[in-house]
């Protein structure tokens, strides 16, 4: 055992050596069929973190975990990889659903296929599951539009199209149609090379928008782990090499997207789509969960720490990225990632506005929709008229598009009431139907070596959104601090809800809550989801070393790391069922409030008193306004900094960057929104992303 | 007139219905404005805006009762007196509110002027109003002003530059209530003239105010107060309303009711017959005006 360890570490070490070497002569990095590594199964108890290790050698530690792991799902995968024996039993529990098209079934059809192509050359499953499993693919639907055959359950619960379904639809429909090629697949009477041209160009498509937009799903800790196991399936599988390539350039972006923004083994940045879960713990017993691409990240880019959960060898995204041997994370966005672990200033912008759409050629076409679906815009006024003709075509249920079966019929009634047609009583209900799509969004990312400030800069103030997360304070994986406003179409408490000003320079952030009135059915359907007449504050006590209250000031302390925050409303501590000494929620009355947000550590002041001293002699000046307010706070380490709910931010007398951004403004890569090709650069070395001619080029000084 | 302050004497002159019907004047002021402002202030204003307008209609319409007592020296200054506190408390009360509201809310000194205008108005009614030679005209003044002013007021408290929609319905509704007003007056006057019965409660100066305009005058004067009130009524429909598609329904039942009212107050010689109509058809017509402007907030 001894000796064959030494063997895949001697053969590891010299890839190491010799990958950037042959990087560095500025070749261009093509895919190539190859064999997957296959080594012994060990059995290993214990996991720490070690951030020396390389991108094979972090492969390599995540193998070793996910290949023991009997129960996972996506651990089977690694096995059959391994030509270990999967767990038959695991990989059947899911199938009875997949089998009668339930929602998210997609992801999972993602995992099987990939089984059966690493059981192509390990020959580990049994012949009857194998069978089992291929009836599966060969019955599935893979598209919205498929024709469907008699006998099979009906399609349309699943939800095809928000971003991450659609990559997902699409790669299972190739990775299909390539393994079962000459096969007629009985669901939809077409075959597998039916189905191979029918998924490329969905694919490319799909790649094209990202390359060029980024993800509308922007930053999202749950759905970016979906999105890499579509993607590496595609690196990993595709015959089609121009297609894997672009897919490789896909994750090269997200990588160096991790490298930027991960913090303390959090992705510690506002988040398109993101669930309570994820955000908020009321304990050291029940803390957040860890989020799903974070392993991912730690994989790419070699960041994180301790906090990461290195035992999680079922993680679907980490999964694929160690079991694909096409993708090998190019070396500079690991330098990066090193380099700007403790400082780093980025900007980036991501997704498109919906009136800017026609200005990129993406028109409000059935032929473009997909791109406005993806971005969750459904209902948008600019594209509720095709989003209904195309559910009429396909007969697709309300609620799948919609999200209530219920919306259809208030946006009758409301166009009614309202002497207009649908699209027009659309754009009345503006701050919701536009408020749940993902538009063009500017994050903005300040990283300390004691925190992390980081969110949406001056995104969709007073919209109503359903899963998003706009901006967070980070001084360690748990001690993290934000604000919301819940209500309206989310049902969560931690995310979605009322969307604010958010403001942010460098260690200072300034969020304005306040909201725009609907018509008179509009508010009452409001109320009628549930109104919440308060805004509120993250603010874990039980995660931080020290709380305390003076004034309207919230002061918390962990480590060395200081935060300060300031309700301009009264706010109280609600009670902690979990940890009753411990509460997690500060919550403040009504629906317009402003908060500031300021950082600090001990290189800037002497203790956390000190701090404390000098935040509460700040002077802070607010003025509610008809909408919003207007602020001025007298920040002892920015300056004087003011802002309204209109109008630029100014810090000291400078006017602060609130957007648009460029597509990414730091220090390693400038590419300006909407170009077709990310150059990244760092200490010699160079990577290019071109979409536009399909090249993933590399190269070191 | 008897003497005698009965209690349908008071419950007719402070107009218990006008209280209620400026505070809900208010709400819609507020709720006809509310895209221009946020949905935390409206929350606020729609909470202190009816209560603040109520108690001013309230003592506003006291004002009118003590200036009812204060010109009558046959009458019980003691109940003056009495009117007064009620009065001048549901002020002192509308006022604290108005403060706390503007200064919690940020709402600057404008609301609070507003209030301080009802006060001024409300002294010069107390101490000059028995000055004025139209004086009887100062209970249809305040009754049609102060629902009026409720309206405005509720656009005012959002704190934004006030649209154009809104001057022209506060005059819409200010016109109309006032050409009921003063029809009903008529209808009083030509009731005493033609029964000699006191029932009809036709005041002396109600006779003396309709005496010195003449029949003729206050006809025309009716019918202009008619046709501004339509105009006022019809030009929000091409501004930005919340709802102007409802507000259409409700402008075309105004304009009818209004337009026939016009017109028979035009081919009629008001001092040779009076049509019980009139004051029917304005009745219904204020009515239908404050279902124009809350179908208009939809």
């Amino acid at each position: 055992m001894k000796a064959h360890r030494k063997l895949v570490h001697s053969t590891m070490f010299m890839l190491m050596i010799l990958f950037p070497f042959m990087l560095s002569m500025g070749i261009q990095i093509t895919p190539t069929q190859s064999e997957p590594l296959i080594s012994s199964p060990q059995i290993i108890t214990q996991y720490e973190f070690d951030e020396s290790l390389s991108f094979e050698e972090r492969k390599d530690f995540f193998l070793n975990i996910s290949k023991i792991n009997n129960n996972s799902f996506y651990a089977q995968a690694t096995r059959i990889f391994f030509g270990l024996q999967p767990n038959e039993a695991v990989i059947r529990n899911r199938l009875e659903d997949v089998n009668n098209y339930e929602d998210c079934s997609d992801f999972d059809v993602n995992g099987y296929l990939r089984m059966l192509y690493f059981n192509n050359d390990t020959h580990v499953m049994s012949n009857e599951l194998e069978t089992e499993l291929k009836n599966t693919i060969l019955n599935f639907s893979y598209w919205i539009d498929e024709p469907s055959s008699a006998g099979f359950p009906d399609s349309s619960d699943m939800y095809y199209w928000t971003e991450n379904h659609m990559i997902l639809f699409h790669a299972a429909e190739l990775m299909a149609g390539q393994l079962y090629h000459n096969e007629t697949f009985p669901g939809s009477n077409m075959t597998g090379q039916d189905h191979i041209d029918h998924a490329i160009p969905l694919i490319d498509r799909w790649l094209t928008w990202r390359g060029q937009f980024g993800f509308s799903e922007f930053h999202s800790n749950i759905y970016y782990s979906l999105d890499l196991a579509a993607l590496l399936n595609i690196v990993e599988f595709s015959e089609d090499l121009d297609i894997s390539q672009k897919a490789a350039m896909v994750v090269d972006q997200m990588a160096f997207d991790f490298a930027n923004n991960v913090y303390r083994s959090r992705y510690a940045t506002s988040h398109g789509r993101t669930e309570d879960s994820r955000q908020f713990g009321t304990s050291w017993d029940d803390p957040a969960n860890t989020e799903s691409p974070i392993l991912a990240a730690w994989l790419l880019v070699g960041i994180g720490d301790n906090d990461i959960n290195l035992n999680d060898g079922g993680n679907r995204g980490a999964m694929s990225i160690a079991t694909s041997d096409r993708y090998t994370v190019p070396p500079i966005l690991e330098d990066i990632a090193k380099a700007a672990k403790l400082n780093n200033e980025h900007k980036e912008r991501m997704g498109l506005n919906l009136a800017d759409g026609p200005d990129y050629g993406i028109d409000y076409n059935e032929e473009d929709l997909m791109f406005y679906w993806g971005m969750s815009a459904t209902a948008a006024s600019q594209i509720i008229d095709t989003t209904l003709a195309f559910q009429d075509k396909h007969d697709l249920s309300t609620k799948l598009i919609f999200n209530d079966p219920m919306f259809l019929d208030v946006l009758n009634i409301g166009a009614t009431i309202s002497g207009t047609d649908i699209s027009g009583y659309c754009e009345i209900l503006g701050d919701i139907t536009q408020g749940v799509a993902l538009e063009s969004v500017s994050t903005y990312t300040y990283r300390t070596p004691y925190y992390q400030l980081s969110g949406a800069q001056d995104y969709h103030k007073g919209k109503n959104g359903i899963q998003e997360h706009i901006w967070q304070a980070t001084l360690d994986h748990q001690a993290m601090v934000y604000t919301n406003s819940p209500g309206g179409v989310s049902p969560q408490e931690f995310t979605g809800g009322w969307k604010p000003r958010a403001t942010m320079y460098k260690n200072v952030g300034i969020f304005q809550y306040d909201r725009g009135c609907q018509s008179l059915l509009g508010e009452a359907v409001i109320a009628y989801l549930g109104a919440k007449f308060y805004t509120h504050a993250y603010f874990p006590q039980w995660a931080f070393d020290d709380v305390v209250q003076e004034g309207k000031w919230t002061f918390g302390q962990k480590g060395d790391a200081y935060v300060a925050l300031y309700s301009f409303e009264k706010t109280q501590w609600m009670p902690n069922e979990d940890d009753p000494t411990h509460p997690y929620e500060l919550r403040s009355e009504g629906k317009k409030n402003a908060y500031i947000i300021e950082l600090g550590s001990i290189e800037d002041y002497a203790s956390f008193e000190a701090f404390r001293n000098a935040i509460l002699g700040a002077s802070v000046k607010i003025r509610q306004l008809s909408m919003g307010f207007d602020l001025e706070y007298d920040s002892p380490s920015r300056g004087l900094m003011t802002v309204a709910w209109e109008g630029n931010m100014y810090a000291d007398g400078a006017m602060v960057d609130l957007g648009p951004f460029e597509r990414f403004e730091n220090d390693y890569c400038t590419q300006d929104f909407g170009t077709k090709i990310t150059t990244i650069t760092f200490e010699g070395q160079t990577l290019v992303l071109d979409f536009e001619d399909n090249t993933r080029t590399y190269s070191a000084a | 007139m008897t003497n005698k302050m009965t209690y349908k004497n008071i419950h007719q002159t402070l107009r218990p219905g006008t209280w209620v019907k400026s505070a809900i004047m208010v709400v819609f002021g507020v709720l006809l404005t509310r895209y221009l402002v946020g949905s935390g202030r409206v929350r606020a204003n729609l909470t202190f805006g009816p209560i603040i307008f109520f108690l001013l209609a309230l003592s506003g319409m006291f004002s009118v009762l003590v200036l009812g007592i204060v010109e009558k020296p046959e009458k019980k200054l003691r109940d003056a007196q009495i009117y007064l506190i009620i009065g001048g408390v549901s002020y002192l009360l509308a006022f604290g509110l108005s403060i706390y509201h503007s200064a919690r809310y940020d709402l600057g000194i404008i609301p609070v002027l507003a209030v301080l205008l009802i006060g001024a108005f409300e002294d010069l009614i107390i101490f000059y109003g028995k000055k004025w030679k139209f004086r009887s005209l100062i209970p249809s003044l305040w009754n049609s002003f102060l629902p009026a002013f409720g309206f405005f007021y509720g656009a005012l408290i959002g704190g934004v530059i006030i649209p154009i929609y809104v001057y022209l319905i506060f005059f819409a509704i200010f016109s109309l209530q006032l050409s009921k007003d003063i029809v009903k007056k008529y209808e009083r006057y030509k009731s005493d003239k033609g029964t000699e019965d006191t029932e009809g409660e036709a005041e002396e100066e109600d006779v003396a105010f309709i005496d010195l305009i003449g029949s003729k005058n206050l006809q025309k004067g009716l019918v202009a107060l008619l046709y501004f009130s339509m105009f006022c009524i019809v030009i929000p429909e091409f501004l930005s309303l919340p709802n102007t598609y409802l507000y259409l329904f409700g402008m075309a039942l105004v304009l009818v009711l209004l337009e026939i009212a016009a017109l028979l107050m035009y081919k009629v010689d008001l001092g040779v017959e009076y049509k019980k109509k009139f004051s029917i058809l304005l009745k219904c017509g204020i009515f239908a005006q404050y279902l124009m402007v809350f179908l208009g907030c939809i």
